[in-house]
């Protein structure tokens, strides 16, 4: 049984198939290794049944194709409005690759006027345009507050985790304000060299994203558009034995112990992290803003 | 300036045209004013000085496969003040900054021009019809063209694209000149 506190039913999380998405049941799967009770939300199903549910991921893939634009058409179904009001409420909401995609485009992030589109998710350029498939490293730096889906991390924490997209370039008309989003928090993961570098060039941040941003934040850190995968690195048998640093030297040694190769993998303390949120809203103990 | 335009359409149902009405239509609530969505893709062409330009294109539509599938699209050229003739009563074209400009150089490297290298832009062409006089047209256009917000909006980001609604059937002057007006890359 998955645990809970004072007796409490477990907390729910819908994960939203929309047609062409191809993430959905790894992300359940990583969401209920995380001791949550995770369920897949058909697009057309009502609405209203979301408001059930204690948060909300919209996973990777290729909702309506990404016709118009990635995002684009999915942001203006029903279910995003109750989203949007869940997430308004305080409820966490993590959109995947193309789920940021669809936040960005529906307005929850970076949501300092949510509902306004204030950025998007452009074409990957500043080195490689096109489709990019490939592992990176991502930093978490926290800027002493706490998200829904970072409190399990170390600030200045480096992951190794992979990515796959055409459109992850986050990208606002005025850089400005891009800037002063970083500055308030809303940018907790971002691109680094293997050692840590900052704005680093390509391959490190693999699509320009302005700042390097790889997830970007509502003001109260329960929205989240991440454009790596990491339900994909939710277990350790899941990282490469090439990549560098000790999640590398894990692996490598797990090569000879396949015992450890089921053993969580660098992405998998986002989810725990959104347990712990949901459980104990422990991003608040800890002296988040929320 | 020599400027011509080659507009490009596909023969069998444009599903992304579809999905773009079916979106105003059902879930942003445009049931009684959108009537009919359908696309085209642009490539705009500018030369300084360039005698016959439509037998250009005609050879790069029919002669390579850069631009033109004759299994899957039909194709017209404009040239000068030579107007297009897509469908709709009301038009918004919608491009990247800078989509298209390494067409130039590859056409040339190919052999594919002679002389001059062209300017080349890419856009697309979004081909409205709408209900009402033609100043509400404009106004809804308008309101569709560029996203601002969950509510309002769908056919271009303007943190990515820009968006311009044209309230005739544009002329290749006027599409090659719109588009090198873009901003900077955003």
């Amino acid at each position: 049984m998955k645990g809970t506190i004072r007796g409490e039913p477990p907390p729910r999380v819908a994960v939203i198939q929309l047609p062409g998405v191809n993430c959905e049941y790894e992300t359940r799967d990583t969401l209920e290794r995380a001791e949550l009770v995770a369920e897949v939300f058909r697009w057309n199903r009502p609405a209203a049944e979301l408001e059930g549910y204690d948060a909300y991921v919209i996973p990777g893939g290729f909702a309506y194709q990404d016709r118009i634009r990635a995002g684009a058409v999915a942001a203006k179904i029903p279910a995003l409005d109750v989203i949007g009001r869940g997430a308004e409420a305080g409820k966490p909401v993590l959109g995947i690759c193309n789920g940021a995609q669809v936040l960005v485009e529906a307005g929850l992030v970076p949501g300092v006027h949510p509902g306004r589109v204030e950025m998007g998710l452009g074409a990957n350029a500043g080195g490689w345009s096109g489709y990019y498939c490939a592992w990176v490293h991502v930093r978490v730096e926290k800027e002493g507050r706490e998200t829904a889906f970072t409190s399990r991390f170390e600030d200045g924490e480096i992951l190794p985790i992979p990515l796959a997209h055409a459109q992850g370039r986050f990208a606002a008309r005025d850089r400005e304000r891009f800037r002063e989003w970083t500055e308030a928090g809303q940018v907790p993961l971002r691109y680094v060299s293997p050692e840590g570098d900052a704005d680093p060039p390509f391959p490190w941040n693999p699509n320009g994203s302005t700042g390097a941003a790889a997830g970007v934040t509502n003001p109260r850190g329960n929205v989240l558009a991440f454009m790596p995968h990491p339900e994909r690195a939710a277990r350790l048998r899941q990282v490469p034995e090439t990549v560098a640093g000790p999640w590398g030297e894990r692996r490598r040694e797990a090569a000879r112990r396949r015992d450890l190769l089921e053993a969580p993998g660098p992405g998998f303390k986002i989810f725990q992290s959104l347990s712990d949120y949901l459980r104990w809203g422990a991003h608040r103990k800890r002296g988040g803003r929320s | 300036m020599s400027d011509a335009v080659l507009r490009l359409w596909l023969k069998v149902a444009d599903a992304t045209a579809l999905t773009a009405r079916e979106t105003l239509q059902r879930s942003m609530g445009y049931g009684r004013t959108v009537q009919d969505v359908a696309r085209s893709e642009i490539w705009a062409f500018r030369w300084r000085d360039r005698s016959r330009p439509a037998e250009v294109l005609e050879r790069l539509a029919l002669e390579t496969n850069l631009f033109h599938n004759p299994n899957k699209h039909r194709y017209e050229i404009a040239v000068g003040a030579e107007h297009l003739h897509p469908r709709g009563n009301v038009w918004v074209l919608v491009s990247v900054p800078g989509a298209g400009s390494q067409m130039g150089e590859l056409l040339a490297r190919r052999r594919l021009v002679d002389g001059e290298i062209p300017r080349v832009r890419r856009a697309e062409l979004w081909e409205l019809t709408l209900d009402g006089d033609k100043a509400a047209r404009s106004r809804l256009a308008r309101e569709i063209a560029v996203t601002e917000s969950h509510r309002k909006g769908l056919l271009s980001n303007p943190h990515l694209e820009d968006a311009a609604v044209l309230t005739a059937p544009p002329g290749a002057e006027e599409i090659v000149s719109l588009l090198a007006e873009q901003k900077a890359e955003k």
